[in-house]
């Protein structure tokens, strides 16, 4: 496993008698963290199966209605900002403060360029009369619109609940870019930055499987 | 780490970083044509084998501790049962 060197420099919690071993339990914690909400967003997921299941023509038609091409090409941004990310911490493992601060500085910017992209997307969709609330005449034209409505309702749910999670990913980078530039303590960055860029790893592949279900399954 | 090192790892990560590309832009290209009835099983299975490259290697998940490892597989199997459960219910209805 990588981890932080310069140990001397770092100061460990009380409870812990090695930083190593702060290390897997910080680790361990962020990952017990994320199969909370990886069970979350599987409930999503299931629930958008089992309807899809029931009106596959209809949810079809629904999805086909969507921007897959933009998306995609939003995919690729998020799949480059994961990139960064990576990067990022490996940089942070090297105690080189400029690399981690400028790939860092990259995935924040990647992160705000995927949000920009899908509020441009829910705009369109807003345009196009596919939003099934803000008490908007629902103009979808494919058949039985009634759960066409309901599609959209788990799009916006899912790609919902996923942006919120890109928000507060985004906030937790731009502290451990706070906590970079200040570059405190080598080892302690370089972990703090390995937990962020787990959370983040994470919301790349909740994005792929957004992606892949909402847009791709009923092409 | 040494310089060859670093440089590895840091093409290791470029290289799957294309790979994910790939897996991405098969998945797009896919939708252009008539797979039948293997339309979803294909697109699900790439959207899982990117997850996996995602998971195992950004995440490094295959360098993390045992304990570390448990708890991931523990989750994919609860969600495992969850969607099995759901549907052998669902479907035998």
């Amino acid at each position: 496993m990588t981890r932080p060197n310069n140990q001397t420099t770092v100061i460990v919690a009380h409870q812990f008698e090695t930083l190593e071993q702060q290390f897997d339990a910080d680790l361990l914690g962020m990952w017990l963290f994320l199969v909370t909400e990886a069970l979350l967003f599987s409930g999503a997921f299931l629930a958008l199966a089992v309807y899809y299941h029931q009106y596959y023509d209809t949810f079809s038609a629904a999805a086909r209605e969507l921007h897959w091409l933009l998306a995609g090409f939003n995919s690729v941004i998020l799949l480059t900002s994961g990139l960064a990310v990576a990067l990022a911490e490996q940089a942070a493992d090297q105690h080189r403060r400029r690399l981690t601060l400028w790939w860092l500085s990259a995935t924040i910017a990647l992160g705000v360029a995927f949000l920009g992209l899908k509020g441009y997307e829910y705009y369109m969709e807003y345009r196009a009369g596919l939003v099934p609330f803000l008490d908007q005449p629902f103009a979808f034209s494919g058949p039985d619109p009634h759960n066409a409505m309901l599609f959209y309702n788990f799009y916006f749910a899912i790609t919902g609940l996923h942006a919120l999670h890109m928000i507060i990913g985004l906030m937790v980078l731009l502290v451990m870019l706070v906590l970079t530039y200040r570059w405190r303590e080598g080892a302690r960055v370089a972990r703090q930055v390995r937990i962020a860029g787990l959370y983040w790893a994470f919301v790349d592949i909740v994005w792929v499987l957004v992606y892949c279900s909402l847009y791709l399954l009923g092409r | 780490m040494s310089d060859d090192n670093e440089t590895r790892v840091r093409h290791r990560f470029v290289g799957l970083y294309v790979l994910l590309l790939g897996l991405l832009g098969a998945n797009m290209a896919g939708t252009l044509i008539d797979a039948g009835g293997l339309a979803i099983p294909i697109r699900l299975s790439v959207a899982a084998v990117m997850v996996v490259v995602i998971a195992t290697s950004f995440m490094r998940l295959r360098q993390s501790s045992a304990l570390v490892q448990v708890v991931a597989v523990m989750s994919l199997l609860w969600i495992m049962f969850l969607f099995v459960l759901t549907f052998a219910d669902f479907l035998t209805r």
